[in-house]
């Protein structure tokens, strides 16, 4: 009898711990809405083997507590209303790994998968919309059609959108955009006797997996890392690129909101960037 | 000085590239020119071998012929192949935004017309395939550091083929760079451990 007390009132006092947050998280919003959101932010997440050394802990335990960290994320940027938000989830380069830690980072993300497409998820809660970006034959079976169905599940979800980049890297988006294109043309080549067509910068954009997004205003790398190693790197001309020393298990609110506010200091200046580019 | 000593023996990174975007009016043109050419001072005491120089615009490409004078007085290369090059020569490159996307279209098309010309069966292009069809419209190794002089780091569009791995590190504007934040940068780089991926 006493511990069910406990126990309720624990509850009680989390509930009243989450809702103050929350509170707290919107005057926050409500400050920084005076200046530019940013419409799409992109997230390297690295570290979680580091941290699963630092701290000690078993195999895959760093990708789990990265996890928590990622849906944390994923709701402070909705909350936001960041529309647009991708997270190089797998590269392509991370098959090189021990398989035995290949397999059991794809089972976590299979896992994962699943959770999110019920219906209580942070999917559905904030209307959000899932696409998985990358080479997807490289997946096994059953994870790849995981993938399919929370894509097909979510079709309607209209409010914000998440990219997860699985079995991706910017070398293999673009190679298969250039193939898409130089195909285009052959096949028009074979078709008709009238002068090639000559492939140019839109033919090649228009195949690239992330032509479902606007290019990212922000991609954050964790870890205190400084390179993208091979992460949209052909929508990254005008970003603002920002590495955060922690590690992405560690990455919370306040890393989120001085990124925003380094974000909307460099405005003028990404917007002017974007403009010559354009 | 033994960090002196380090340099020459090639520690240092092979290819560095600086990414500055020199303003339209003359005056700043001229103001970041000499800015660049001290620059270049700098990383050719340190000892780097290569430096990459990228302005989206191109004004740097334009103004090759101030960075031509300076070379004739014997620290850097023009970077043309036919030259006989001395080992303590540096190699400078000059880039722009048109290098970068336009160029994997000029390769698509390059790749095309070889796939087209040779009438071969339906073929799936490799990575490789594409690196080479960027190395014969000209294009060049990937910068190991970049480092960026602007108010934001940002790659302003560099050629994304050749940044996959590249550390990006923001040194602030140009107009306050200092030798000391220099050294420090590249010092940095020479104790990053990249795994690429494993």
């Amino acid at each position: 009898m006493v511990e069910e007390l406990m126990e309720q009132q624990n509850t009680d006092r989390m509930k009243l711990s989450e809702r103050m947050g929350s509170f707290l998280r919107k005057c926050v919003y409500h400050v920084l809405r005076i200046g530019s959101i940013p419409t799409h932010i992109a997230f390297i997440m690295d570290g979680n083997r580091r941290y699963a050394k630092k701290h000690n802990l078993g195999e895959g335990a760093g990708h789990k507590a990265g996890y928590l960290a990622l849906m944390n994320m994923l709701r402070y940027c909705y909350e936001l209303e960041v529309k647009y938000v991708t997270i190089y989830a797998f590269s392509i380069d991370n098959f090189k790994r021990q398989p035995e830690e290949v397999e059991s980072t794809l089972k976590l993300i299979h896992e994962k998968i699943e959770e999110l497409i019920k219906e209580e998820s942070i999917v559905n809660r904030f209307g959000i919309r899932i696409h998985f970006i990358g080479n997807l034959d490289l997946l096994s079976d059953p994870i790849r059609l995981s993938a399919e169905r929370a894509m097909k599940a979510t079709a309607s979800n209209s409010k914000a959108v998440l990219s997860i980049c699985i079995a991706y890297t910017s070398t293999d988006e673009i190679l298969n955009a250039v193939q898409e294109a130089c195909e285009e043309v052959i096949a028009l080549d074979n078709s008709c006797n009238h002068g090639r067509k000559v492939i140019d910068v839109e033919d090649i954009e228009k195949h690239m997996y992330m032509a479902i997004a606007p290019d990212p205003d922000i991609i954050i790398r964790t870890s205190g890392e400084t390179r993208l190693s091979n992460f949209l790197l052909w929508q990254s001309g005008s970003s603002l690129l920002y590495t955060l020393k922690a590690l992405w298990p560690e990455i919370g609110f306040l890393n989120l909101i001085g990124v925003i506010i380094d974000y909307q200091r460099h405005f003028g200046y990404l917007e002017e960037t974007k403009q010559k580019q354009s | 000085m033994v960090m002196h000593h380090h340099w020459r023996a090639g520690f240092i990174p092979v290819r560095l590239h600086l990414c500055d975007d020199v303003l339209c009016a003359d005056s700043e043109d001229a103001f970041q020119t000499l800015k660049v050419l001290d620059l270049l001072k700098w990383l050719a005491a340190i000892g780097v071998k290569s430096v990459c120089l990228y302005d989206a615009k191109g004004v740097l490409k334009e103004g090759k012929d101030v960075v031509g004078s300076w070379l004739k007085s014997g620290n850097l290369s023009n970077g043309n192949t036919n030259d006989a090059m001395d080992e303590q020569k540096m190699h400078l490159e000059f880039v722009s935004f048109s290098d970068g996307k336009l160029a994997i279209a000029k390769a698509a098309n390059h790749l095309t017309k070889l796939y087209l010309d040779a009438h071969t069966e339906k073929q799936k292009f490799t990575e490789p395939d594409l690196t080479d069809a960027l190395k014969a419209i000209g294009g060049k190794p990937d910068p190991d550091l970049m480092l960026v002089y602007e108010p934001a780091r940002c790659n302003m569009g560099f050629p994304a083929w050749r940044i996959r791995y590249t550390e990006i590190v923001h040194m602030g504007p140009l107009k306050s760079m200092k030798f000391g934040a220099l050294i420090k940068s590249i010092y940095r780089f020479t104790s990053v451990h990249q795994n690429y991926g494993k």
